[in-house]
């Protein structure tokens, strides 16, 4: 009986790691057609079109980026963005 | 009205929950599940909110968020587009996490609350303004938050009046002076987002001999901006955080355990001096656009106390305050009260003067583990013997645990879950670190003063600043003081002190005076009560642990005196286990 719950212990635990590893392929999988393609393509294409999404340089005098942020409608703060 | 505010995903989570304006609890996820830095959603510290307040989840009637989710997801496809391929990595560790939880809050919040209520998201910068001034004594206020990096903004400033909040001006990412002193921290081979304070007590050793080579990787604006040159930094693109041209320019980073050389130790004097000398531009100039008298400040990097110490002397501010939990933690303390105060419209009837916002045991509950566990103690039932007794081990150089009612809110132990000692004996420092810290030589330990004789000892502003009341603050010791506590006196001569009032801890105030009386000294060492690498304590069972694995000689937890040589036999060695 003690041999049977031993194996049956090591058998779920082997398949925990072998669902982990199966887990970590089809993510690497799907995040690299994502990333190469999806991100790849509107990086291009932003490259083309001059398109700049950080600033990295900004060359002037100053890096402050004016804002008014201030008290909003309560409905505006039920967004995530 | 109850408001819940929640901070967590990123870095040290916490929740704080608020009646009608009031703090009823806060406290940090990472002591209930003694994982440092905890960023998990804080399910831990909720449930104790909640309990504190005798409700449940159903009856918060706002839950707030620290910040827009998806600003921050989009500046990161802006990451990943912008340094596209380079960012694949980055992009591959960290999309799962967004895909599972962090795009996904409100569902999260739902499900692990049974919460079906109003569920709101403050801007990152917005969250830390509020949890500063809104808890702040000023009816107007400037505003200046500095942190590694919110949604866009590192940088943020703008000014207070009455219940309004307005930010008018930010530096947005990868800009930012909170992700310069990490790759610094990085480079001298300690830990990101949580060794940033041993950078800053290393520095006094040294001379700031790179600061004009500095230059190169930053360049600061008349109007108090900065730029950082992106050629020295990997972080926006990678895991890591210096490029192979800030090695080239600064030599091989330091690694990890290995010995620190002087060069080191100036590298870390002049990031120090920089991070002092554009937080003092910003200020100045937030002055020049705000014209007002008071300042709070917030975000990681005002934890910075030394540069924090130096700001009232070096501009016209007249007042500064800083909440106990200036990092990420206390934005979930500001959203909730951005929602109570500014988006609700309600009076503002709360001021942080203390920070003891956590969980508190009764003496039953002590007793009842005391005897449970066959831990042999003493009881006191005069509070006044418990004093003399305690102050009389201190003076005799034994090293007590403190644990007192509520936990403290924030990263510094302030008297709650504190390790006290003699600070007048020149060895305490070898001895502590002997016996409990077991951490780098060139760190200091901060004294605990109270406020009437701190003047005497210090060199401070006047009025002090509640920002010294949780140990936010760095001032010089006094020229004929400094022999008196050799023990919190750093090597550039300056201590990190804590301030006390009677009004705030009355027992740790009288305990104070008690040791005064015996050594003439109103002031003891206070280091946080935890074994190298956890969080600080927050059960009675945590204490036990932590005096049994380490050489804590005594502890008093609550009214019961406890000799850790009395109970042997559950002695274990907490460096086997240590991890920083």
């Amino acid at each position: 009986m003690s041999n049977l719950k031993i194996f049956l212990g090591g058998f779920r635990k082997g398949f925990k790691d072998f669902s982990a590893v199966i887990t970590d392929i089809v993510n690497f999988v799907l995040l690299s057609v994502v990333y190469f393609i999806g991100v790849g393509i509107v990086a291009l294409g932003s490259r083309i079109a001059g398109k700049k999404f950080l600033n990295l340089k900004s060359g002037e005098n100053s890096s402050w980026v004016k804002r008014n942020l201030s008290k909003r409608p309560l409905e505006e703060y039920y967004r995530s963005f | 009205m109850f408001i819940l505010g929640i901070s967590c995903f990123y870095h040290d989570a916490a929740a704080c929950l608020i009646k009608d304006g009031k703090i009823v609890a806060a406290a940090e996820e990472e002591r209930f599940t003694r994982k440092k830095h905890d960023i998990s959603f804080p399910i831990n510290a909720i449930n104790y909110c909640l309990k504190e307040a005798g409700i449940a989840a159903r009856e918060i009637d706002y839950i707030v968020f620290y910040e827009k989710p998806l600003l921050k997801f989009e500046r990161l496809l802006s990451q990943y587009i912008h340094t596209f391929p380079k960012s694949f990595w980055a992009f591959y560790k960290s999309v799962p996490s967004w895909l599972n939880e962090k795009l996904r809050v409100p569902s999260v919040i739902r499900k692990k609350l049974k919460y079906k209520g109003d569920i709101l998201f403050i801007e990152h910068h917005m969250a830390h303004a509020a949890s500063s001034y809104l808890v702040s004594p000023f009816k107007e206020s400037a505003i200046l938050t500095i942190d590694g990096v919110g949604e866009w903004a590192t940088t943020a400033f703008g000014y207070a009046k009455g219940n309004d909040i307005t930010i008018t001006k930010e530096i947005h990412f990868p800009h930012s002076i909170g992700l310069l002193y990490s790759t610094v921290t990085a480079y001298l081979g300690f830990k990101v987002n949580n060794d940033e304070y041993k950078v800053m007590g290393l520095a006094p050793y040294g001379k700031p001999v790179y600061y004009d080579q500095f230059k190169k990787v930053i360049k600061v604006h008349e109007d108090g901006s900065y730029e950082l040159d992106m050629d020295y930094f990997v972080y926006h693109y990678k895991l890591s955080m210096p490029s192979r041209k800030f090695i080239e320019e600064f030599g091989p980073p330091r690694k990890r355990e290995s010995k620190v050389e002087q060069r080191h130790i100036d590298f870390a004097a002049s990031v120090q001096k920089l991070t002092e000398d554009i937080m003092i531009n910003m200020v100045n100039h937030l002055h020049k656009e705000t014209k007002m008298d008071s300042l709070c400040l917030a975000g990681g990097v005002a934890l910075n106390s030394v540069a924090n110490g130096k700001i009232l002397k070096n501009s016209p501010f007249k007042n500064v305050y800083i909440q106990a939990a200036a990092s990420d933690a206390g934005t979930s303390l500001g959203a909730a009260f951005y929602a109570y105060n500014t988006i609700l419209g309600k009076e503002r009837v709360y001021t942080m003067q203390d920070a003891y916002h956590g969980p508190s045991f009764s003496l039953d509950y002590i007793k009842k583990f005391l005897d449970k566990n066959g831990i042999k103690y003493s009881r006191f039932e005069s509070e006044n013997e418990l004093l003399k007794e305690t102050a009389r081990l201190i003076y005799e150089n034994n090293v007590i645990g403190w644990f007192q009612d509520r936990m403290e809110w924030g990263p510094r132990a302030l008297g709650a879950r504190s390790i006290l000692s003699n600070a007048s004996n020149p060895d305490m420092k070898d001895i502590l670190n002997l016996k409990v810290k077991h951490r780098e030589q060139f760190r200091p330990f901060a004294p605990v003063v109270t406020l009437e004789d701190a003047y005497d000892y210090f060199e401070a502003d006047k009025p002090m600043p509640i920002p010294a009341d949780f140990m936010l603050m760095v001032y010089p010791i006094k020229e004929d003081k400094k022999s008196l506590i050799p023990s919190v006196t750093h090597v550039d001569g300056s201590g990190r002190l804590q301030t006390i009032r009677k009004e705030q801890n009355r027992r740790y105030y009288n305990l104070i005076k008690e040791f005064q009386k015996l050594s003439n000294i109103p002031i003891l060492i206070n280091t946080s009560f935890n074994i190298r690498g956890e969080p600080i304590v927050c059960t009675p069972e945590d204490a036990y642990r932590c005096m049994m694995g380490t050489g804590i000689d005594y502890l008093v937890l609550e009214d019961f005196l406890i000799a850790r040589k009395d109970n042997p036999k559950d002695m274990w060695d907490s460096e086997k286990i240590a991890k920083d």
